[in-house]
């Protein structure tokens, strides 16, 4: 009886198996390089962080690099298993990992083949930087500085700044630590709202709008998820939103000095070609900060808050409605 | 071939990890017949006190046994909710895991890495190498299990089934059921504890999110053991390592991942069917 079962799954598997086989078999791949992507979760910026990458490596290489591209799903578990099938696999020159957990399991098993990061706020931080490192890239920081200085310009009456993000995500701890001690030397009151969970946001939300100014958030997934939720709520309550995401601007909030991931990808290319094609070795590359230092208002915000623009910021200002 | 060997390694790494996991799902919920949900915040603490640990520099076999330790209490915490405050099974599990959240984030943050560090898996000798972590786990998992197996035959082991079975036979013979159940689950979540330790410091970092759907692991593992056989033993491991040969297939065949969930769903269901169906002919 217990092999009858046995044979049911197996049999079930198997077809399974075939089915999936016959349709997603890939054509045989005739390029000089195959670079394996490693994706952390679905998220619009990790998704952008890819498209800008694959983008300017097809406009510089055409058809002359072939991608395999995975996504764990915000599973750990399985970034591991898709980071160990890469590692197996010798048709790979290099992996472009995307995400810190990305880069912390494919830094893990993969020591010798260049490793390409992008999203990744705090390299250092796991150990990724090192003189045998193999591991090159951009990093994701923000430039906490330069966001309070726009804060400070933009809403020169803010006093109270509540500071929302996910308290288990380290890029935003990270970034979390930093704007404190920034509003601190500004002389600016900071309040932490910190959500463990995707359920706390309104509540967590309202509670900030009630005793605060103005709401910032660092580069934060869960905030970028819940994006739309977050920014009509401080809406209601009229107070300004200030994101670390550019992309997240077209949602609601009302501005961002952030970090442009589109531009992290590209960038992460141009230095993934310098090893690839041009053989320099990973170690010899500093992990790059991005470029950029636009600053995106959201102008149906700006108008239903009542607010204007000062000239000081004016040139600086690209206006999304 | 030789991809395809690694590749194969790294599944039953993997799937003897988890084994460990499935073992902690399977003592609760078919020795002491509770649906233990406090086996996901286990794993978390057991993972979080051995980045914590090891980065203190002590023996990663110490730190290993220390997650074996708290586990336990984690287990026994969520036999007093239980037992003695009279909250729902399923509940008390989640009040578990919900609160060791906090705790397994305050102690090693959300993230810490290893790297550098001395783990059980790094201090092997070096002519092992490739197979290091293999060896390492297998043994782990023999131990272990033979320490179970062992244990289940013993007078406590037999006591500990009956509270799940029949709990009433334990009343007249004058025995305590809660003690038992308590028991029960705090070796439930002492195995949990020690998966999410051996996977930290297998993967050489901790992460906060590592635990989010070990339950589902563990579950589907024991689902896919009990095609095998119903008893504790070799079988738990089978089952989670063609668990993890199912997800590996899934990322092989370059599905879009999206559907990985509900793939597993659907598994489980089916084998449910699958085995009800055998039990009525």
């Amino acid at each position: 009886m217990k092999k009858v079962a046995l044979l049911i799954v197996l049999l079930a598997v198997g077809v399974f198996g075939f089915v999936i086989l016959k349709k997603s078999q890939a054509p045989a791949i005739a390029a000089t390089y195959t670079i394996g992507i490693l994706q952390t979760a679905s998220h619009p910026a990790l998704d952008a962080t890819r498209e800008g990458f694959i983008e300017e490596i097809k406009s510089k290489m055409g058809d002359d690099i072939a991608f395999v591209i995975q996504n764990a799903e915000g599973s750990i578990v399985n970034v591991h298993t898709i980071a160990q099938q890469f590692h197996a696999k010798k048709q790979f020159n290099g992996f472009f990992v995307i995400a810190t957990p990305a880069a912390q399991a494919m830094a893990a098993i993969e020591k010798e083949r260049p490793i390409f990061i992008a999203a990744v706020s705090d390299p250092a931080s796991i150990g990724l930087i090192h003189p045998k490192t193999n591991v090159c890239g951009t990093k994701d920081m923000i430039d906490v500085k330069a966001g309070i200085q726009m804060l400070q310009e933009l809403l020169p009456d803010a006093k109270k700044v509540g500071l929302l993000y996910t308290s288990g995500e380290v890029n935003s701890m990270v970034l979390v630590k930093e704007m404190h001690n920034e509003l601190k030397a500004r002389g600016l009151i900071a309040m932490d709202f910190a959500m463990s969970s995707e359920a706390d946001i309104q509540a967590m939300v309202e509670s900030a709008c009630s005793k605060v100014d103005v709401i910032m958030t660092p580069t934060d997934n869960m905030v970028g998820s819940a994006i739309a939720s977050i920014a009509a709520i401080a809406l209601k309550y009229k107070k300004p939103l200030i994101v670390s995401d550019n992309m997240l601007i077209k949602e609601g909030p009302l501005a961002s000095r952030g970090v442009d991931y589109k531009a992290g990808g590209k960038q992460t290319a141009d230095i993934a070609l310098e090893v690839l094609v041009q053989g320099k070795h990973p170690s010899e590359l500093p992990i790059e900060q991005i470029q950029g230092g636009q600053i995106f208002i959201n102008k149906n915000t700006l108008d239903a808050l009542g607010l204007s623009i000062p000239a000081a910021l004016k040139d600086r200002v690209e206006l999304v409605s | 071939m030789i991809e395809l060997m690694h590749i194969a390694q790294g599944i039953i790494e993997r799937g003897l990890i988890f084994g460990i996991v499935v073992a902690a799902v399977y003592l609760a919920s078919r020795l002491i017949n509770f649906d233990n949900l406090a086996v996901e915040g286990a794993f978390g603490l057991g993972g979080a006190l051995t980045a914590l640990l090891i980065s203190w520099n002590l023996n990663p076999w110490l730190a290993l046994c220390g997650s074996a330790f708290v586990g336990a209490l984690s287990g026994v915490a969520t036999g007093l909710l239980n037992t003695k405050l009279k909250l729902n099974n399923l509940i008390s599990g989640i009040v578990v895991t919900t609160g060791l959240f906090s705790i397994t984030l305050k102690t090693a943050g959300s993230n810490m890495t290893l790297s550098g560090k001395q783990t059980i898996f790094s201090a092997m000798p070096a002519f092992l190498a490739p197979y290091q972590s293999l060896l390492l786990l297998l043994l782990t998992c023999t131990i272990l299990f033979s320490l179970i197996s062992w244990f289940l035959k013993t007078e406590v082991g037999f006591l500990l089934r009956a509270a799940g079975d029949t709990p009433q036979m334990l009343t007249n013979i004058g025995k305590n059921v809660d003690l038992y159940i308590i028991l029960g689950l705090a070796l439930s979540n002492m195995f949990a504890a020690m998966g999410g330790a051996l996977f930290v410091q297998y993967t050489g970092y901790f992460s906060i999110w590592a635990s989010v759907g070990v339950l589902i692991i563990g579950l589907a593992g024991m689902i896919l053991a009990q095609t095998l056989s119903p008893h504790f033993g070799v079988s738990l491991l089978i089952g989670s390592i063609a668990y993890q040969a199912i997800i590996a297939l899934t990322f092989e065949l370059q599905l879009n991942q999206d559907w990985n969930k509900l793939i597993t769903a659907l598994l489980i269901v089916l084998l449910i069917v699958i085995k009800q169906w055998l039990h009525e002919k």
